[in-house]
């Protein structure tokens, strides 16, 4: 008998782009880049999805910014809900937790960027701070998400 | 006087005088604008001065309230709820140093399964 895999609906908070994932979801990371806290108006959390477990059901009002270089974010033109990046070149898709819908049984596994972090809030859930990117992170191929000065020079 | 913006500098704002202690705020309009959860300081609206508004646009999340954010990058600005004369601003659209503190956290009720709070501070079920 074959069992029904696990999927996690996902949406933007006037529902005009939703989307599920199939699978268990992986652990979360969250990042405290100038970025990042930008965009979210706080930092941000990101739960790393490979494209092939994405799929997409309706995305009428979604939106790009390309924040640098093949860095590509994904929001909601209509409520401006922060969704998802496409980075050029890697399978794997950093959607944002709060997306979500329901539970995403996922937990934080460590939090990156805090050389960066806002002076308002503290980190004290414990769980380990990279004041980089951790490159010791599973899919250390997103260490080049961040460029470095050269690249934003151009 | 502090400064702010999205980040692709499609808003930007100054804020002067003093400013709210940040409130982080769980529910799930929260959560769905901002990504994770948002937290937010908070100035008249008459001290909050706009001074590039190319990117900015206003969603009616709800009967009470509206929310600001950049129709160029994305970025979750604003709050404002009707007849209040106040504008939250998120905390982390602040240029630099805020010297802000966050004072609590609300709608705790909403909050995402991923991640625990354990600053210390008050965790209010609603607000």
């Amino acid at each position: 008998m074959s069992v029904k895999p696990t999927t996690h609906s996902a949406s933007c908070a006037c529902k005009g782009v939703m989307f599920e994932v199939t699978g268990p979801l992986n652990d979360t990371v969250t990042c405290h880049c100038d970025e990042c806290r930008k965009t979210s108006g706080h930092y941000a959390a990101y739960i790393i999805v490979p494209s092939t477990k994405m799929e997409m059901l309706r995305f009428e009002t979604l939106a790009w910014y390309e924040s640098m270089d093949g860095v590509n974010k994904g929001f909601c033109a209509d409520c401006g809900s922060s969704l998802f990046w496409n980075l050029k070149g890697r399978d794997g898709w950093p959607v944002c937790a709060g997306a979500f819908d329901g539970p995403t049984d996922s937990k934080i596994n460590y939090h990156c960027f805090t050389s960066e972090k806002g002076d308002y809030y503290d980190i004290s859930d414990g769980r380990p701070q990279a004041p980089q990117f951790d490159v010791g992170f599973t899919t250390s191929s997103y260490a080049s998400k961040k460029p470095t000065n050269t690249d934003k020079e151009k | 006087m502090k400064t702010g913006s999205c980040e692709c500098g499609g808003v930007t704002y100054e804020v002067t005088g003093e400013m709210r202690p940040s409130v982080a705020c769980h529910c799930t309009q929260c959560r769905k604008t901002s990504g994770h959860y948002w937290s937010a300081t908070q100035v008249p609206a008459d001290r909050l001065k706009l001074t590039k508004d190319k990117g900015l646009k206003w969603f009616r999340s709800s009967e009470w309230a509206r929310r600001g954010f950049c129709d160029l990058c994305g970025s979750s600005m604003f709050w404002e709820k009707d007849g209040e004369g106040t504008t939250s601003i998120g905390s982390g659209t602040l240029d630099g140093e805020t010297g802000l503190n966050t004072e609590k956290h609300i709608c705790m009720a909403d909050k995402g399964d991923y991640y625990k709070i354990k600053d210390g501070l008050p965790q209010l079920e609603k607000w």
